[in-house]
């Protein structure tokens, strides 16, 4: 039978509250006494904190509390390396880094009083630039470390130099790419409040709710149960609104003290200055390749900005030494891969979370070794795919792989329909280009909890209450897990409602990231649909008398093999349930956890529930005279297991493609020692609707053994090959390479006057090495 | 200073200072909170309004600009209950993702088509071009634009 809940084209459930401007994201809440809160943020890159003065700030009537580091409990937060303060302690380390804050009864009465916080800095010398900041006796962004480095991964997966020294070819070229904003149109923010039993409530649209429940009780040095997070509607979050930020406990510590609720909306200088923007990478790759394009070795060295605290980039730079190994079947590989502080902005994860980086080397890298031995990178691609029940250089169990598939499909799609590839007399050309990506649906290390709970509770009235600590920042996980749940319980769609979250209430989930929602959460929200299918089909089988094997429920109405005339509804089975003594609560609440085994010390190991897999084709064209890049169209083909949702799987690939486009030709965070170059959005190029390319999406469904209903994340995985393709079809287009982004016209036209001066004077420099 | 006008066809009046914004006036003293702050400089366009059927940046006007004027909001787009042709077109095309955009998106879109009830493609990329979405990469949304317009030229047809 066919389902109608999966695979169809489902309107997001919580649309309709958009479309009218009734969804209530955290600044159209109301509260009661709520004051406004602002933060004094340092103006320097690096400085030394001599004195505070808050007497002025104090004199401002409405002005209810005033903090700096000596009010808050002086512990520190963070992910992996917890060395984030409150508030600023002794020093400042960014431009942005948080140095005091005032409540007050209104907005402009809080500025007023930031304005006359008297801070006297004395200046340090900066460190902007990782390779520097290495160096040996660089200036120490954090004084009790013994120099700038963060963390540092040293991986060998068999013998690189054997495997070198027999390889027909070996490859080495240097690609770098930079920070971008996650620029989520929402601006990041919460409003704290102190109950008289001595709990904080918060609300704040976290991606990763309960972990920033436990972070905040970290740096509020109080029991996590002590805390509950409510999420109101997300205005998106793409990686930058997973884990916490210094203004959650700055806000939790000013209404303490002023006893009244407090706000924080950031603005959006604020949130350019602050934000947790991608990694930036230096990549050393080098590659090893056999005359019939076999791909043998992959070494790396990646040295990567930090900025001023850790927050998730060391994870960042692990999924960036680890994951193209498990593109290719490569026989070995090593990677040693550094984070290094410096006084720039804090980097972290955004959509990708390192692996983009990496693919943007490696698969430009592909191109360039390939034009340079005379293959086709298209073949020279699918003769290496990694397939399905590979299990890889890192032990990863490859269950499902559709990436032949997308390589092949994208290929052909985009060779149809092109436009000429020369135009206007030789001042435009046009070229196309290919690159492949692969990623996670979910994310173990070591013995951790990779899963995911859910709870559904059936009312008597035959409507059903989903639960789920997965957040849905507009990507519509809500409508995916309500279409799961219909399909698995057999009631209508407009029967289900997804709950909010509130860690109180809902069941513990990890949140947001690795594209691990409609995978591992999907996948509880099933286990639960189950099991309360099972306790209504027991029950209705006691109210009938009919086998409970004999039962089924379609459309909120159980039917029977034995008798047809049977029409018993859920709304009665329900009743009886709650309203007598039959002793069955019509609730399930699950946790699941996927079947693998997590990385070792050395990390080795299956560590993802799923693997996705996909490729991008794109048509670009060059401008030879102002070097201006127009991306044409793109092909997006994804492995995505199963299809949900078709329309939200569809505006996933579009919105991957926009920020990928984005990424590789126009966004960039600029710093100049340290000060950035551009406040709020001015100065910073995002696309628009005039940029965007047409995209086609091509849907390879490869039937995953653990996801639901085979179903794998497609969030992060659309974003991934976009730019490297890119990068692939302007040399295809015009004979020029960038390797570092972004890919300016400035670049382009200087990439091409060195290619004519070059092609004037001598033959071009080959990239091989040895 | 006291200022009258108009919002979503009814009238209003208002006490308003020279600082005040007019996404202030509508989100604090009116209540209506579809109107998104997203940069407060004009530069992404959730907070659009239409004063007399033109869009703005309600983030750059004074509210005393809003004194005898026609201010339409998404709030005063649905009528009895039943949302606009533009707001259905959003829903079928799944033109929303998290939504902050969209109030801003549906009023820009919605002044073009009052001008323009056949719209080419590069009418509605340069209509929609100083409103930012960062979730559906703008496709679903110039979809959704081109049904609404069919859809309003087939209802009168």
């Amino acid at each position: 039978m066919k389902s109608t809940n999966l695979g169809v084209k489902q309107v997001f459930i919580d649309a309709k509250e958009k479309v009218t401007g009734t969804a209530k994201y955290l600044d159209d809440m109301e509260f009661p006494n709520l004051l406004y809160g602002k933060i004094l943020r340092s103006p320097h890159p690096h400085a030394r904190i001599l004195h505070i003065d808050t007497s002025k700030a104090e004199a401002v009537p409405g002005v209810k509390a005033i903090i700096t580091a000596k009010d808050t409990p002086g512990r520190k937060f963070g992910m992996e390396i917890p060395d984030v303060d409150v508030l600023a302690v002794d020093k400042v380390r960014y431009v942005g880094d948080e140095v005091a804050a005032v409540a007050a009864d209104t907005e402009d009465i809080a500025e007023e009083a930031i304005s006359r916080i008297e801070v006297e800095y004395e200046l340090l010398p900066v460190v902007d630039d990782p390779e520097t900041a290495m160096k040996p006796g660089a200036p120490l962004v954090h004084e009790n470390a013994k120099n700038n480095i963060a963390k540092e991964y040293h991986l060998s997966r068999g013998n690189v130099e054997a495997d070198f020294a027999s390889c027909d070819y070996v490859f080495e070229h240097e690609f770098s790419t930079h920070r971008v904003s996650g620029l989520y149109l929402e601006p990041f923010g919460a409003v704290a409040w102190w109950g008289s039993d001595g709990r904080l409530t918060m609300w704040t649209g976290l991606q990763a709710m309960f972990q920033g429940r436990n972070e905040l009780a970290r740096a509020l040095g109080i029991d996590p149960s002590r805390i509950t997070l409510k999420s109101p509607y997300v205005g998106g979050g793409f990686g930058a609104k997973i884990w916490l930020r210094n203004f959650h406990p700055i806000a939790a510590i000013l209404a303490q003290k002023a006893g009244q609720p407090v706000k924080i909306v950031l603005t959006r200088e604020e949130e350019q200055l602050t934000t947790r923007p991608r990694v930036a990478p230096r990549m050393h790759v080098k590659l090893g390749m056999m005359k019939d394009g076999t791909m043998v070795c992959k070494e790396s060295k990646i040295i990567a900005d930090n900025g001023a605290y850790s927050w998730a980039a060391p994870k960042v730079l692990l999924n960036m030494a680890m994951r193209t190994d498990c593109l290719y079947r490569f026989k070995s590989s090593k990677a040693d891969a550094y984070l290094v502080y410096t006084n720039l902005i804090p980097t972290s994860g955004f959509r990708g979370y390192g692996n983009s980086q990496m693919h943007f080397a490696l698969e430009s890298f592909i191109d360039m070794c390939c034009r340079e031995i005379g293959l086709d990178p298209v073949e020279v691609r699918l003769k290496n795919a990694i397939r399905q029940g590979d299990v890889t250089l890192h032990k990863w169990k490859i269950r499902s792989c559709g990436l032949s598939e997308c390589v092949e499909k994208a290929s052909e799609a985009i060779k149809r329909d092109r436009l000429p590839a020369v135009d206007q007399g030789g001042r435009i050309r046009r070229g196309i280009g290919v690159a492949c990506m692969t990623h996670v649906s979910g994310n173990r290390s070591g013995e951790k909890f990779d899963g995911s709970s859910a709870m559904i509770r059936i009312h008597e009235d035959g409507n059903v209450f989903v639960f789920s600590g997965e957040a849905d920042l507009g990507q519509g996980s809500k409508t995916v897990f309500a279409q799961i749940a219909a399909e698995t319980l057999g009631v209508p769609i407009d029967t289900i409602t997804l709950m909010p979250i509130d860690t109180d209430v809902s069941p513990f989930c990890l949140g947001t990231y690795s594209s691990r929602v409609t995978t591992v959460g999907g996948k509880a929200v099933q286990l639960a649909a189950q099991q309360v299918k099972t306790q209504v089909l027991d029950l209705a089988a006691n109210m009938t008398g009919h086998p409970v094997q004999s039962l089924t429920m379609e459309n909120g109405v159980i039917h029977s093999s034995e008798d047809e005339n049977l029409t018993l509804s859920l709304k009665e089975v329900a009743q009886k349930a709650i309203r007598s003594n039959a002793g069955v609560p019509l609730t399930a609440y699950i946790t699941y956890d996927p079947p693998t085994e997590g990385s070792d010390s050395e990390f080795y190991g299956d560590y993802s529930s799923a693997y996705t897999y996909g490729a991008h084709a794109v048509e670009v064209e060059v401008d030879t005279v102002t070097g201006k890049v127009k991306v044409l169209r793109v092909v997006a083909a994804h492995d995505v297991g199963k299809a949900i949702n078709t329309l939200g799987l569809q505006g996933q690939i579009t919105g991957g493609v926009a920020q990928g486009v984005g990424w590789c030709l126009y966004e960039n965070m600029q710093f100049d020692k340290g000060q950035p170059l551009s406040k709020g959005l001015h100065g910073y190029t995002l696309m628009t609707i005039a940029d965007m390319p047409e995209v086609q999406s091509i849907i390879v469904e490869t039937n995953d053994p653990i996801g639901p209903y085979g179903a794998k994340g497609v969030g992060e995985p659309t974003l991934i090959p976009t730019a490297p393709a890119i990068a692939n079809a302007i040399e295809n287009a015009c004979g020029i390479r960038i390797t570092d982004l972004p890919i300016t016209p400035e670049k382009v036209y200087q990439a091409l006057k060195a290619v004519q001066k070059e092609t004037a004077e001598s033959p071009r420099i080959p990239i091989r090495t040895e | 200073m006291k200022i009258e006008f108009v919002v979503n066809g009814e009238s209003c009046a208002a006490e308003v200072d020279s600082a005040m914004r007019l996404i202030d006036l509508l989100r604090e003293e009116l209540r209506l909170t579809s109107v998104k702050e997203g940069c407060g400089a004009g530069e992404c366009g959730a907070c659009t309004v239409l004063v007399d059927g033109e869009p703005v940046c309600s983030c750059l006007v004074p509210a005393v600009q809003a004194r005898g004027r026609d201010i339409l909001t998404v709030e005063g787009l649905a009528k009895d209950g039943q949302l606009s042709v533009l707001q259905q077109a959003f829903l079928d095309c799944d033109a929303v993702q998290c939504g902050f955009c969209t109030a801003g998106m549906i009023l820009t879109a919605h002044a073009l088509l009052m001008k323009k009830d056949n719209p080419t493609d590069e009418d509605i990329r340069t209509a929609l071009a100083g409103n930012i979405c960062r979730c559906t990469g703008y496709v679903p949304i110039e979809r959704a634009v081109r049904a609404a317009a069919d859809r309003i030229r087939a209802a009168r047809s």
